[in-house]
């Protein structure tokens, strides 16, 4: 791993992506109005000093923000034939598709960060227990992470950023739906079981609920590799 | 400089570069001609790395494309380039990303911002600037590093004739100290700027002389070339 160039390339992809262009603003300003909209409104309706209401929102409204924000890194560059530019310069796949999700990542947790005011409030009201927040906090990460990693994959497949777009939300919805009890509840018991585990948001419930399953934090970090893997054998498919 | 041997390249099953070898030195421009679709564009992508041969040997300088990217300077066809970049951010990242010092960044900045008349546009977004201007800061970009090997991918389709003579110009005062490889179907273009041509067909190389030759011969470029590609 060449860190010189997988340090020149995040701060491009940054820059490029998140800073100069208006997608980054509007990404993070829908984003931070929407979470804070929801979570008042469920406050108020509880009554209670909780950030779980908002926290179980995360899963569902992520996953239409987070393709969103990839559907472009790879699309673009091919739409635009800047791939072949990239491509050719002194660095290796690896690099290129680490520095697109890390920029990707550090983004998304910066925009989540515009919903600490609510841990505030929540704080000011009543007493939350802050050890179950802070693994929330660390599940959503890894729930962004996998999000990200998925769409810059399915972003590697087309030169069309609606392709990598709808592909994207299609197969974290299959997800999130396997994991729903309504759906689990009309299969056996085994077969009901394995596939929750494969459900993301079974595993991320885990940290909402203040637990750190060592075999979710396995779940999260296979998934991540798999897919960064994946995009880096579709780059490399461009021979055939 | 540039070694090519046997060089093969399949998509599937359409053979898109057969076999072909050739060289290239520095102090020359080697020219290749051939229609749409010959196989100019991959033996271009062979030669950078971006494509990888079935068969075949590329080595620049003694290294494999991959290992010699630093080495070699390339316009892709149709020169893509990031437009919300302005041409100095664009011209700096490259220059980072081919692990040129700050200092000598600088050095080559101000070398390529003079040579190719780009500092009245240096703070405007690329994709304000006229064609021109954008192939300008192609040539700049692939000229950062100071390569050894130059590669180009149709440099003048689409400018203008004034553009195209002071691309031209650019490219004779490159082959100084580079070995320099254009693809090109103006003849015109191939005979101002190029000392010897390729002349690519289905894959294969047709034809491969020297201009100083044709013109001892009194052979027409011209009529080698629809002799050699004609269907």
């Amino acid at each position: 791993m060449d860190k010189k160039s997988l340090l020149t390339l995040f701060k491009k992809e940054v820059y490029y992506n998140y800073l100069i262009s208006p997608l980054g603003y509007i990404f993070a300003a829908l984003f931070s109005v929407i979470s804070i909209w929801l979570f008042i409104q469920d406050l108020f309706l509880i009554n209670q000093a909780s950030l779980s209401p908002l926290f179980s929102l995360f899963p569902f409204l992520l996953l239409f923000f987070l393709p969103a924000i990839t559907m472009n890194l790879f699309a673009e560059e091919k739409k635009s034939k800047t791939w072949e530019i990239l491509l050719t310069l002194p660095t290796g796949e690896k690099e290129i598709v680490l520095s697109k999700f890390l920029s990707a990542l550090v983004f998304a947790i910066f925009s989540m960060l515009m919903t600490i005011p609510l841990v505030v409030v929540v704080g000011i009201l009543g007493t939350p227990d802050w050890g179950t927040i802070i693994s929330s906090y660390l599940g959503v990460i890894l729930l962004i992470a996998c999000y990200i990693s998925l769409g810059i994959f399915f972003s590697s497949l087309t030169k069309n950023p609606i392709v990598s777009f709808l592909g994207s939300i299609s197969f974290l919805l299959v997800n999130f739906f396997l994991g729903q009890e309504n759906t689990l509840s009309r299969l056996p018991v085994f077969l009901a079981k394995i596939i929750s585990y494969l459900g993301l948001t079974f595993h991320y419930n885990s940290f909402t609920q203040g637990r750190i399953p060592i075999y979710s934090l396995v779940f999260f970090v296979s998934w991540i590799f798999i897919f960064l893997w994946l995009t880096i054998v579709s780059l490399k498919s461009r021979d055939y | 400089m540039l070694q090519v041997r046997n060089l093969t390249k399949k998509f599937g099953s359409i053979t898109a570069v057969n076999k072909i070898s050739f060289e290239a030195k520095v102090g020359e421009v080697v020219g290749f001609l051939g229609p749409n679709g010959a196989g100019k564009t991959t033996t271009m992508r062979l030669v950078t790395g971006f494509l990888t041969p079935n068969e075949g040997k590329i080595t620049i300088s003694g290294l494999p494309p991959r290992e010699a990217h630093h080495l070699v300077g390339y316009l892709p066809e149709d020169n893509p380039l990031y437009y919300q970049f302005t041409p100095l951010e664009y011209l700096r990242f490259i220059g980072e990303m081919n692990r040129l010092s700050q200092t000598r960044l600088e050095k080559r900045l101000d070398y390529v911002i003079r040579n190719f008349n780009i500092g009245q546009v240096l703070s405007q977004t690329i994709e304000t600037l006229s064609r021109g201007f954008r192939q300008r800061v192609g040539l700049a970009a692939t000229l950062i590093h100071d390569p050894k090997l130059v590669l180009m991918d149709e440099p003048t389709n689409g400018l203008d004739p004034n553009q195209q003579l002071e691309i031209r110009k650019i490219i004779k005062k490159l082959a100084k100290d580079k070995a320099v490889i254009l693809s090109t179907h103006f003849l015109a273009e191939a005979k101002s700027v190029c000392d010897r041509v390729i002349i690519i067909h289905h894959g294969n190389i047709a034809a491969e002389e020297k201009l100083t030759n044709l013109k001892q011969k009194r052979q027409s470029l011209v009529k080698l070339f629809s002799k050699l590609t004609k269907e």
